[in-house]
């Protein structure tokens, strides 16, 4: 069959590998009809994560038909169509039971890797590093699911793969970074990063109550869209001072919640700190940019909640702690756990309350696959989001 | 965790939560135990405080590896406190999931790794290996 692999940094390319079967009883392999590239699907391609192999097979976001199914799945049947978190959870240890399956203890098989690196493991992931399991992503013509009666999600036919695709990843992603905002009504949340996450957490923020969201980028076309498609007031951080703006937008109190979309590839209009932070991920001394997570700690308002959904991977270097203890702040952040957020967000678009397929900017054959990563990284083409055509 | 025993040996412990009663991790761990290698192992389980399920304390003694032999074990992931850790994951898995989760990438085991890509030829022998291991426990999770 066919799939994307990476082959190196910067270098991705489609290339037969062998098709997927059943290994272990409660898998299940599809047939992927639509995948897409997804932000944190840049960290790997630029090359900022560790224990990536050549030959690698990417993607997380995808979605597809059940063409067999191991002997312990009773839920699903071949021909049903349905999406998969990114996330790999068993359903039957303790973090699984509370919700929190992104925290699954028995799916990464190289959890003793990834607690060398974080201290404790957190869940398998598809196609995303060895430290996350070794897992074949969903870049491809098919895929095994492990534990496909927990995580492969039934969806109805009348919705196209485009409206319940984000239904994998960064529409719960977006949800759950603003359901960590714990909103009031009359609050005001800024979103760093116009990326599809953020606009997700900006749309997300008005579902929960939110009466006002600002989105802060750099590019004016992301701006348009969160002001265009979600509602939202912008800053562009190349021709404003985001924190100055923010307290006049703020009546000086700053924002209720800042949500930081961006992770660890962050830029920044201050040319001396991205230097600085550049400088320091070069020499590894720090291996993430934190810029625009400084910037949403120092603007939250005291007693504010800033909440973390953009990607890090390990060490930064000039954490604001100071003004974390100082002004009572409170962080909140995690992988998301898809899980618990794919039926109420389906219901969400199933009653027309937000419809996803708003960030799609590219369709592309698999067999474009290199094409739609150079585009995505570069933003050529106003690109806000690769959707992947698989079959 | 590591230490020394009187002769030398070197002593590594090792501890995980499994989401299930004392009893039924102490019944499997005795079907369990007849199998594997170590006379000298001493295990505990301990209810979690909480209602959290059991902690199971492993602790086994080990010829200590010369400094060159236990460089390349670390490399092959191969050194007593890795092999330790294993096994608990492994009785974790197994007891909470009915199986133990293959990756693409780690179908083979540690000394095999390849790309995160299907192994073709590794199937079929993994799917005999997760009969096994369903079969070793009646086939019942968490």
């Amino acid at each position: 069959m066919k799939a994307n692999c990476w082959m190196g940094k910067k270098h991705v390319e489609v290339v037969d590998v062998p098709e997927p079967r059943i290994l272990n009883k409660r898998d299940a392999i599809l047939r992927v009809t639509s995948t897409a590239i997804c932000g944190s699907d840049l960290h790997l391609y630029n090359g900022f994560m560790p224990t990536m192999e050549k030959g690698d097979v990417l993607g997380h976001e995808f979605m597809g038909e059940v063409m067999e199914v191991g002997p312990d799945v009773k839920n699903l049947k071949v021909g049903d169509r349905v999406v998969v978190p990114f996330t790999i959870a068993c359903g039957n240890c303790a973090p699984c039971q509370a919700g929190m399956t992104s925290l699954c203890e028995n799916s990464n098989p190289n959890a003793w890797m990834a607690e060398k690196m974080l201290g404790h493991s957190a869940s398998g992931a598809f196609g995303y590093s060895h430290l996350t399991g070794g897992f074949a992503g969903g870049q491809a013509e098919l895929v095994r699911v492990p534990f496909a009666d927990v995580g492969a999600f039934k969806v109805p036919n009348d919705l196209s793969d485009e409206q319940v695709l984000f239904l994998s990843d960064i529409f719960p992603t977006g949800y759950m970074g603003a359901e960590m905002c714990d909103i009031k009504p009359g609050d005001v949340i800024a979103v760093w990063g116009a990326g599809p996450v953020g606009l997700f957490a900006a749309a997300s923020a008005f579902l929960l109550g939110a009466e006002r969201v600002i989105v802060i980028d750099r590019l004016p076309y992301r701006l348009e869209m969160a002001r265009k498609n979600v509602g939202a007031e912008t800053i562009n951080y190349e021709e404003a001072d985001v924190h100055e703006t923010l307290m006049e937008m703020t009546g000086g109190r700053g924002p209720d919640s800042a949500i930081d979309a961006v992770g660890m590839e962050a830029h920044s209009a201050n040319h001396l700190l991205y230097a600085m932070d550049r400088a320091k991920q070069a020499i590894r001394m720090e291996s993430d940019r934190p810029l625009a997570l400084r910037e949403a700690i120092l603007a939250c308002k005291n007693g504010g909640t800033v909440s973390v959904i953009g990607v890090y991977g390990g060490l930064i270097d000039a954490f604001p702690m100071g003004a974390l203890m100082n002004r009572s702040l409170r962080i909140m952040t995690g992988q998301c756990h898809v899980h618990r957020y794919m039926q109420p967000l389906l219901e969400h678009i199933m009653a027309g309350r937000i419809d996803p397929t708003f960030v799609i900017t590219h369709r592309l054959p698999l067999a474009d696959a290199a094409k739609g990563y150079d585009m995505f990284l570069n933003k050529r083409d106003n690109c806000e989001k690769v959707v992947l055509k698989a079959s | 965790m590591s230490d020394r025993t009187p002769d030398e040996r070197e002593r590594v412990r090792r501890a995980i939560t499994i989401n299930r009663s004392p009893e039924d991790v102490a019944a499997f761990w005795r079907r369990h135990a007849q199998d594997a290698p170590g006379d000298d192992a001493l295990v505990r389980f301990i209810p979690a405080p909480g209602g959290r399920g059991t902690e199971v304390h492993l602790e086994r003694s080990y010829t200590r590896p010369g400094r060159i032999a236990a460089v390349i074990a670390a490399f092959r992931h191969e050194l007593p406190d890795q092999k330790l850790f294993d096994e608990l994951f492994a009785f974790k898995q197994i007891l909470e999931t009915g199986d133990i989760v293959l990756s693409d990438a780690w179908v083979n085991g540690s000394s095999s790794r390849h790309p995160a890509q299907p192994d073709a030829q590794a199937s079929q022998a993994a799917t005999a290996q997760s009969r096994t291991n369903t079969s070793e426990i009646g086939g019942s999770a968490a």
